[in-house]
């Protein structure tokens, strides 16, 4: 084998720096060209729509190319980073558009199968997919959607003390800022969740009762802490105590952690009736605690 | 006049490079949006301005207490160098008297923000031409000095600083200032002499510089250490540059002396203000996915900023020539590990070491000033908040090493080839051609710039990198917002302060009919800027509408930047909900 003489090994790292500023200089002269047009996009959305069925949902890939919301977003939407281990067993389909460079990335149950490539087509640089995902659990109850005709109180030494009416997207349940029980959309773990904010209390646990409640197979909960709550050192946990006409169906304690995490209570055993369904937040130390929940009945 | 010009032939360059530089600044910077510190100061500065006239008029009152604490207790977190320089700037070219602040003529729009920023520009330029200065005189040779500076000048994110009526880049003309007095007072008596005064006066630029006592007694350390005996006669030490005597007395006295509000009352203050910045708050930070909010940080932080930021060529380089300087410096082991590679890659004989790249005194100074600016962020107890403006004093040095790496680089070349000049011009541009290109993509938005290695802003969104600060990518939609938005609509312009509002409607940017509010919940539309930290404010504005669809966007890279929001059909705000007041200004 012949080495390369001196001479010439001499000339690597000039070379070495010419061809790093090639590529340098490769990378900035060439980037536009590999960006999508605004227009693609309105033309991806434009497909969208004309395709689009009840239980369908939009996601894009990577997770924070969004300017697919100024055509599409009053559709449902998966905004979460980990596409891949979201529960979307309450669509039926899911569109996803891909940026350059991120076709083909999805694993888990889009590459082994259980979610099936429907359709897709290139718009532009852009990728369209379109996802058959299993059939959707059939949901009965929204909590959350239902959530202004809930009766909600503070349980204050043994008495029932009741939160103000429904006014906008919340029950009052004390002058205190964060002491309501109300709809909104928080950061839990990295994705936005939409959730019931339920702060506890320390004068006492808070309840939230749906009367007329359907009956059907399971009860999914999910709960979670916002980040600046679970940053909190000091912060304990909270319980959601589920009650089925009065008597107690489950419990679910949230860690001093960040996300949404789901649980399924069964209810198969009872009358196959209406219930009155209570939740019952409390904390042993409610500071910080920014709990949030959902929850709905499936078949 | 030939001769002369030769003679002086650096320091005519080094003027031209200045003027230069301040041009291009000067013209450029109306692309840039008004940071948020950029608001307080132009505020400070105003009122700075107060107080010189009242000296012109009356000095003895001026100089009671009550009309200094008047017109310098507003941000007096830090020291007022740069605010009274764009005081006087402001009172030489733009004011007025006579006139509101909203009625600016049209045909002077602008002529605000060019007065209160050609100061802190002028800085920026001086940083430049002394970057250059320090570059040919460690190397003796210019090419070197321009080389370096214009590397350093094009870095997107210095480009960026250098157009501001901040404090970073003059604190890095002050820094380098104060470096290079130090570096020729070892020889003269007179440069050590002002090596004090220039150093007060970069304390009174930016906390930054308390540090640099450090970096240049470490550096007499281990210039001089050797010459440290303890015998019979006791302990003897090698001699003190009588720059640090300088230092310890005329640098404090500028310090205080260029501050009013110090002059009344001064331990007190001067305590307060060390106590402000010894225990100064986090501002929350994206790092790579997480959301740095308190400390300990991680010491890699400023390491991984700097690789993903600075141009990656001149991150090679620079590491090249910090890697080849430390290991002349560290000695032995290293000098026998190299030896070792060279032997087995056949690039040079064992025992023929070739030429130093700098002397022992500028290698140690090279690398102490390249190094100790990123340690202080690397301590897990400092701050991390504001990325590579916090240690960009250390950036003239890296670029610097990396100018004599690329010497290096062509000292391969074959002697008897024809043209040396060219080829290093051809080499020497190529290398900065990948900055200048970044430059050009990212724009007025400098606080979003990601190198090559990242991936621009796409790949740093990938990686989860704070995606934007200080608000001034604000300028993207403006045009759209003048465009679309009705008469007198509650515009709540998430992050930016109410001053810039107030600069960008008087400056023509914005409609002065469009009014502010401070609060999603009151507003009629709603410019929301992408932070992590923030993005409650974004699902606040979804919530209430119901739905996710912004009706305009500056996107970079795909990646959203800022979004607009109509807001007038949103939900109404929950009950004893009332419009949010204006932020006050911070202490």
């Amino acid at each position: 084998m012949r080495w390369p003489g001196q001479a010439t090994l001499h000339l690597l790292p000039l070379s070495a720096l010419v061809g790093l500023s090639l590529v340098c200089a490769g990378f900035w002269a060439l980037r536009p060209l590999c960006l999508p047009d605004p227009a693609d996009t309105r033309r991806a959305a434009e497909a969208v729509e004309a395709g689009w069925r009840e239980g369908d949902a939009v996601a894009v890939r990577p997770w924070w190319a969004q300017r697919l919301r100024e055509h599409l977003g009053e559709r449902p939407w998966v905004l979460v980073r980990d596409l891949e281990g979201e529960d979307l067993s309450r669509f039926a389909r899911l569109w996803v558009l891909e940026q350059p460079g991120h076709h083909g990335q999805l694993r888990g149950p889009f590459a082994d199968g259980r979610y099936r490539l429907e359709a897709e087509q290139e718009v532009g640089g852009l990728r369209l997919a379109r996802w058959a995902l299993p059939p959707p659990a059939e949901e009965l109850y929204d909590f959350r959607a239902r959530l202004d005709r809930a009766r909600v109180s503070m349980r204050v030494r043994g008495a029932e003390r009741a939160c103000s009416p429904w006014t906008a997207d919340r029950f009052a349940c004390s002058p205190a800022d964060w002491n309501f029980v109300g709809r909104m959309i928080v950061e839990l773990g990295d994705d936005p969740r939409e959730v019931i904010w339920t702060h506890p209390s320390e004068e006492g646990p808070i309840e939230i009762a749906f009367a007329d409640v359907p009956h059907g197979g399971t009860l999914r909960v999910r709960t979670g802490f916002t980040p600046p709550a679970a940053r909190a050192l000091d912060g304990g946990p909270v319980s959601l105590e589920v009650l089925v006409d009065g008597q107690p169906l489950g419990r679910v304690v949230q860690e001093n952690r960040t996300g949404f995490f789901p649980a399924d209570l069964p209810l198969g055993a009872r009358p196959a009736r209406p219930h009155q369904v209570t939740f019952r937040v409390s904390a042993p130390r409610a500071g910080m605690r920014h709990f949030c929940w959902t929850a709905e009945v499936r078949r | 006049m030939r001769a002369f010009a030769r003679r002086r032939a650096t320091g005519l360059a080094a003027l031209a490079l200045f003027a230069a530089t301040l041009v291009a600044l000067a013209l450029h910077a109306p692309r840039v949006g008004y940071t948020r510190d950029e608001g307080f100061y132009f505020e400070a500065a105003e009122v700075h301005a107060g107080w010189f006239r009242e000296l012109a008029r009356d000095p003895g009152r001026a100089l009671s207490e009550p009309v200094i604490r008047r017109h310098y207790e507003v941000n007096h977190e830090h020291p007022v160098l740069v605010k009274n320089l764009m005081a006087l700037s402001f009172l030489a070219l733009a004011a007025d008297e006579s006139r509101a602040p909203t009625a600016w003529p049209p045909e002077e729009r602008g002529g605000f923000a060019f007065a209160m920023r050609l100061p802190s520009q002028a800085f920026s330029a001086l940083a430049v031409a002394l970057t250059f200065l320090l570059g040919a005189a460690v190397s003796g040779r210019r090419r070197v000095g321009l080389l370096a500076a214009l590397a350093f000048l094009l870095v997107p994110r210095h480009l960026y600083h250098a157009q501001l009526a901040c404090f970073d880049m003059p604190a890095v003309a002050v820094w380098l200032a104060t470096v290079l007095c130090y570096r020729r007072g070892l020889a003269s008596w007179g440069w050590a002499l002002a090596t004090g005064p220039v150093w007060g006066l970069a304390i009174a630029t930016k906390h930054n510089s308390f540090f640099l006592p450090v970096v240049l007694v470490l550096h007499w350390l281990l210039t001089r250490g050797g010459e440290l005996r303890l015998g019979r006669q006791g302990l003897a030490l090698p001699r003190i540059p009588l720059a640090f005597f300088s230092m310890l007395v005329l640098g404090p006295l500028v310090f205080v002396g260029h501050w009013p509000y110090l002059w009344h009352d001064t331990l007190a203050r001067v305590g307060w203000y060390f106590g402000f910045h010894l225990h100064h708050v986090n501002y929350h930070w994206e790092y790579l996915g997480t959301l740095l909010t308190d400390a300990p940080f991680p010491w890699a932080y400023p390491f991984v900023v700097t690789a993903l930021t600075f141009p990656l060529t001149w991150l090679a380089l620079g590491a090249w020539g910090l890697l080849a300087v430390a290991g002349e410096r560290l000695g032995h082991p290293l000098a026998t590990l190299r030896g070792a590679l060279a032997r087995f890659g056949g690039l040079a004989r064992p025992g023929a070491p070739g030429p130093a790249w700098v002397s022992r005194e500028d290698g140690w100074l090279l690398l102490l000033n390249a190094l100790i600016p990123l340690l202080v962020i690397a301590l897990p107890s400092v701050p991390i908040f504001g990325g590579v403006k916090h240690w960009m004093h250390a950036m003239p040095f890296v670029c610097v090493l990396g100018a004599l790496a690329l010497e290096r680089a062509l000292a391969g070349l074959p002697a008897r080839l024809r043209g040396r000049r060219a080829v290093w011009a051809g080499a020497a541009g190529l290398a900065l051609l990948p900055s200048l290109l970044a430059a050009l993509a990212i724009g007025p938005y400098g606080t979003s710039a990601y190198n090559e290695l990242a991936g621009g802003v796409g790949g740093a969104a990938d990686l989860g990198m704070q995606r934007q600060y200080w608000s001034n990518n604000v300028t993207g939609v403006l045009p759209w917002l003048n465009e679309h938005l009705p008469q007198s609509a509650r515009v709540y312009f998430h992050e930016v302060t109410g001053q810039s509002f107030h600069a960008y409607r008087r400056d023509g940017l914005l409609r002065p009919d469009l009014r502010p509010a401070y609060d999603p919940e009151h507003a009629d539309f709603t410019v929301y800027q992408y932070h992590r930290e923030f993005v409650d404010t974004e699902y606040r504005v979804w919530h209430r509408l119901g739905h996710r669809r912004p009706v305009h966007g500056l996107y970079l890279d795909e990646a959203p930047i800022v979004l607009v929001y109509d807001t007038r059909q949103a939900q109404p705000p929950p009950p004893g909900s009332r419009p949010a007041p204006p932020p006050p200004s911070p202490p």
